[in-house]
């Protein structure tokens, strides 16, 4: 099944545009028509790539936004999990807590970065904040739309049933908001993901692939800064892969 | 002939799928309780930051009293420097949007009217949106330099991509049976675009358009924090390094209130341009 879907999806005229391209800049390079710092050649970028992938710090830098962003989702979709489920079950607490949570949500993600390095300092702990927090409002909002979505007949089967509160978030609410939980999850991945690179951008101390791409533009080498990009592209796409993945078994 | 049946045809070509039509209702904000109960945790969190102040739990260089940020949010504003800010934050936010918007909606049309073309540049095209904009920060640093066309390019990248991917989707909006009953009723072309293809992609390329706006405005924040002279991320950027939490107190609020007010007004717009998708 995934692997029709796959085998559909390939289409020799996709590759006509970026050979096209290739073609272009290779020219426009040889012909020195642009400023070789902004357009650096094909194979300049081809010969730092294999230095690159052969030294540690570009697997590092990989490595590390990976580590980063699974810590930061996975600290910011449990809280976002929690809270969802509590605003989305109680209507009292939705009463009380929506109204936060929708204005928080309104403020620009890295609008936070000030606040956060001020009271976290420069280091990790700023930029797994700032993550977590990426990760948490799609996963409570989603969370708690799935939650009050619960059709009443299956809560009356709770009340038959005589199920007490917990029992009908376990048995009844979770599993009916599976499916807008899973959607928040996903999009709290793909947040999160781009939060990861924000922070490491703008908090570049240690490594990551968001402070190589910032200290690769203080040194002006744009081939380490397109082999990021070309990086980032690659991950994206895994990424939409796996959540892809995700909604068809689903 | 063909006009008498167009109004028919209108309504139907629109909604693919649900048609409820409610109007937001305005009791919501005025009820009392609703207000009182939404106002207890914000309330609660100044009460609690007051007293940890207080207590001196944080420097106070960290954590300013609730009433300092109050008073420079008044010296802010009396003095012109928030809305001088925000004025041209917003002026960024319409030439960038503008630009993107365009282009969105023109490769939008493109490859959603033409599989070949799509087929052509289509992939190539979303593949590069893989790249989170922030990523595009460093490249167009180099290309174009810190002044005013950074910001600009940042922002038609960061808005392109969701009119493009709806504007796209809208072209095939319409189910073929409208187009069907277009031939029956032998619309012209322009008939056909303004009864059947236009309301059928108008809902989704009005929220693609608030998406872009979101996006543009996140992405504005960040270019002005890392590379600007003025505008509402500088503005805050300067007041952290100058180490003022008082004023990145306030900013951090106008830029909110500012995301808030943008949102609900182009959602306040999307349900009157396509009022049989409300509540979508």
């Amino acid at each position: 099944m995934t692997q029709n879907v796959l085998r559909t999806r390939v289409d020799h005229r996709a590759f006509v545009v970026p050979v096209v391209l290739l073609v272009l800049w290779a020219i426009a390079s040889s012909l020195r028509l642009v400023d070789p710092h902004l357009l650096v050649p094909p194979a300049t970028v081809a010969a730092t790539l294999v230095q690159m992938l052969g030294g540690a710090d570009y697997w590092s830098a990989v490595g590390s936004s990976l580590a980063r962003v699974c810590g930061g989702f996975v600290l910011g979709g449990a809280a976002g999990l929690v809270v969802g489920v509590v605003l989305g079950v109680s209507r009292i607490a939705e009463r009380i807590g929506a109204p936060t949570l929708h204005g928080a949500r309104s403020v620009a993600l890295f609008a936070w970065i000030p606040l956060l390095t001020a009271w976290f300092g420069d280091g990790e702990v700023a930029k797994v904040a700032l993550i977590a927090l990426a990760a948490f409002f799609p996963v409570a909002l989603n969370t708690e739309r799935g939650c009050r979505q619960v059709s009443n007949a299956l809560l009356e089967v709770g009340r038959v049933l005589e199920f007490d509160r917990w029992t009908t978030v376990r048995r009844i609410i979770l599993p009916a908001a599976s499916r807008s939980i899973v959607t928040g999850l996903q999009l709290g991945l793909t947040t999160a993901w781009i939060g990861t690179i924000g922070a490491e951008y703008l908090v570049d101390q240690g490594t990551g692939i968001g402070i190589a791409l910032s200290s690769a533009r203080i040194d002006n080498r744009m081939d380490i800064i397109l082999i990021y990009m070309l990086t980032l592209a690659l991950m994206g796409l895994a990424l939409n892969l796996i959540v892809r993945r995700n909604v068809v078994d689903d | 002939m063909a006009t008498r049946f167009a109004s028919f045809v209108k309504p139907i070509a629109a909604q693919p799928g649900v048609c409820s039509v409610k109007r937001p209702s305005l009791r919501w904000w005025i009820d009392p309780r609703t207000i009182a109960l939404g106002l207890l945790l914000p309330v609660t969190i100044v009460v609690a930051w007051s007293i940890a102040v207080r207590l001196e739990i944080m420097r106070p260089q960290i954590l300013p009293s609730p009433l300092t940020v109050l008073a420079t949010a008044r010296d802010l504003f009396v003095g012109g420097e928030l809305l001088a800010a925000l004025g041209i934050s917003l002026g960024r936010v319409v030439v960038g949007l503008a630009i993107g918007s365009l282009l969105g909606i023109l490769v939008g049309i493109a490859t959603g009217r033409s599989r070949t073309i799509d087929a052509y540049f289509g992939p190539t095209i979303r593949g590069i949106c893989q790249i989170p904009t922030i990523a595009w920060l460093p490249f167009f640093m180099i290309v174009f330099g810190i002044g005013e066309g950074l910001k600009l390019a940042l922002i038609a990248k960061a808005s392109f991509l969701p009119l493009f991917v709806n504007t796209s989707a809208a072209m095939r909006a319409a189910p073929e049976r409208f187009h069907e009953v277009a031939d029956v009723l032998e619309l012209d072309r322009w008939q056909r675009l303004r009864l059947v293809v236009l309301p059928a992609a108008l809902p989704l390329v009005a929220s693609g358009f608030r998406m872009g706006l979101s996006n543009a405005w996140h992405v504005l924040v960040v270019v002005e924090m890392v590379a600007a002279a003025a505008g509402v991320g500088h503005l805050m950027a300067w007041s952290r390094t100058l180490f003022q939490l008082d004023a990145v107190f306030v900013t951090i609020v106008v830029i909110g209130i500012t995301g808030w007010a943008m949102d609900a007004t182009m959602r306040l717009i999307e349900s009157r341009l396509s009022p049989w998708t409300a509540n979508a």
